[in-house]
């Protein structure tokens, strides 16, 4: 996960980041030593926790925080501070913890043991999953090659359906459209999810798709996918939203239509 | 869950004289919905156990159970219930954002402060 620190006392701020690579040692770490830089960074970045000071010039660490609030709404705010006057002013920004300085390793393991919103490990995930624009899956950040596009498409629909079971008929339906599900229509259908499987397993990833009784489903926790962090709450992925999804699909307008009106929604 | 929904709000405190006095400002703020009283935090959470609610207010400082107590006997039967603490001081402040408190209101409870959290859009 990506952690950042904001002091702008340079040894009240080498002690906080000291402590904190102590305790967790593989998380990305980004110190600033003034609220400005602070804030800049998290407009055009991703971050996970913030270790925030609240006594600082510019913008107060309180300040800061609701700046990052509107930013995003599942940033983990964690207040670093001398001072306990200002834990109220605190709780009600919904932060996710208040320590009081100088911090101890144990209680700084115990904040991001539990913070207020758990971090998934979207990027220990090695499916990555695309929607905005082109429909695209990824292993180990390497396009996932289908033999089959029909296959493909069979995964985007699933994608599209958030973990929902989709039966064979509904497949036939989406994948040929108009045509009647006669034998004919149910062996192709049956042909193109297999197809599907066998490419999932040679890369050792069946388990990103539930199939049984004639059912498929993606299974969502174990693909990192831009709309299912949209819709968790993620808003700093919508930057890569440019009005597309899934765009080479007719199907998928239904969903570019809700996504279209909840993103206008949210930026005016 | 906003102000003109139905809500099954419970409140708790030992003092009878304030929690009278609360429930007179929660009526006027949620009319729609229903308060059910407590001044023994035991009777609350036996009522919680067997009873969905969507709000609590509890005190901190009760004698046979503290609102933190009361809290965690809440969380184990309706885990997503947001709790809002009351006190006479903020030094439960650092406590309360630990166990993750919806809110939390220093003494006297007023219409102002309780407003503030009722027109919060609550999850």
């Amino acid at each position: 996960m990506k952690i950042i620190a904001v002091d702008d006392e340079p040894l009240a701020l080498r002690n906080l980041v000291s402590t904190i690579k102590k305790v967790s040692p593989k998380d990305d770490l980004c110190s600033f030593d003034n609220s400005e830089d602070a804030f800049e960074y998290v407009a055009n970045n991703p971050v996970d926790v913030a270790f925030l000071d609240i006594e600082m010039g510019g913008y107060s660490g309180l300040e800061l925080a609701k700046k990052y609030r509107e930013l995003n709404s599942k940033i983990n705010i964690i207040f670093v501070t001398a001072y306990s006057n200002y834990s109220l002013d605190a709780l009600k920004i919904h932060v996710s913890g208040y320590l009081l300085k100088p911090v101890g390793e144990e209680e700084l393991r115990e904040e991001i043991e539990n913070l207020r919103f758990p971090i998934s490990d979207w990027k220990e995930k090695r499916v990555r999953i695309q929607t905005f624009g082109n429909f695209e899956v990824f292993v180990d950040e390497t396009p996932l090659r289908f033999t089959r596009s029909k296959a493909k498409e069979l995964l985007a629909y699933l994608v599209d359906r958030y973990g929902a079971r989709v039966t064979s008929r509904e497949v036939a339906a989406v994948l040929w459209e108009d045509q009647p599900y006669d034998q004919n229509c149910q062996n192709r259908t049956r042909q193109i999810v297999y197809s599907l499987m066998k490419s999932l397993d040679e890369y050792d990833i069946r388990s990103v798709v539930f199939n049984q009784n004639h059912e498929l489903a993606i299974c969502p926790d174990q693909v990192d996918c831009d709309l299912y962090r949209y819709m968790a709450g993620d808003e700093a992925i919508s930057k890569f939203f440019r009005g597309d999804y899934m765009s080479n699909y007719s199907w998928a307008e239904d969903t570019l239509g809700l996504l279209t009106d909840k993103m206008s929604r949210n930026h005016n | 869950m906003g102000l003109e929904d139905y809500m099954i709000i419970v409140i708790v405190d030992t003092e009878r004289e304030s929690l009278k006095r609360s429930v007179k400002i929660l009526k006027n703020i949620y009319r729609h919905s229903q308060i059910v009283m407590f001044s023994d935090p035991l009777a609350a959470s036996e009522y919680f156990e067997y009873n969905p609610i969507d709000l609590l207010y509890s005190e901190i400082n009760m004698a046979k159970l503290s609102g933190f107590a009361l809290q965690t006997k809440l969380r184990i039967v309706q885990p997503s219930v947001p709790v809002i603490f009351m006190a006479d001081t903020d030094q439960y402040a650092r406590k309360a954002i630990q166990t993750r408190a919806e809110g939390y209101i220093v003494k006297p409870v007023t219409t102002a402060k309780i407003e503030e959290f009722a027109k919060e859009e609550m999850i």
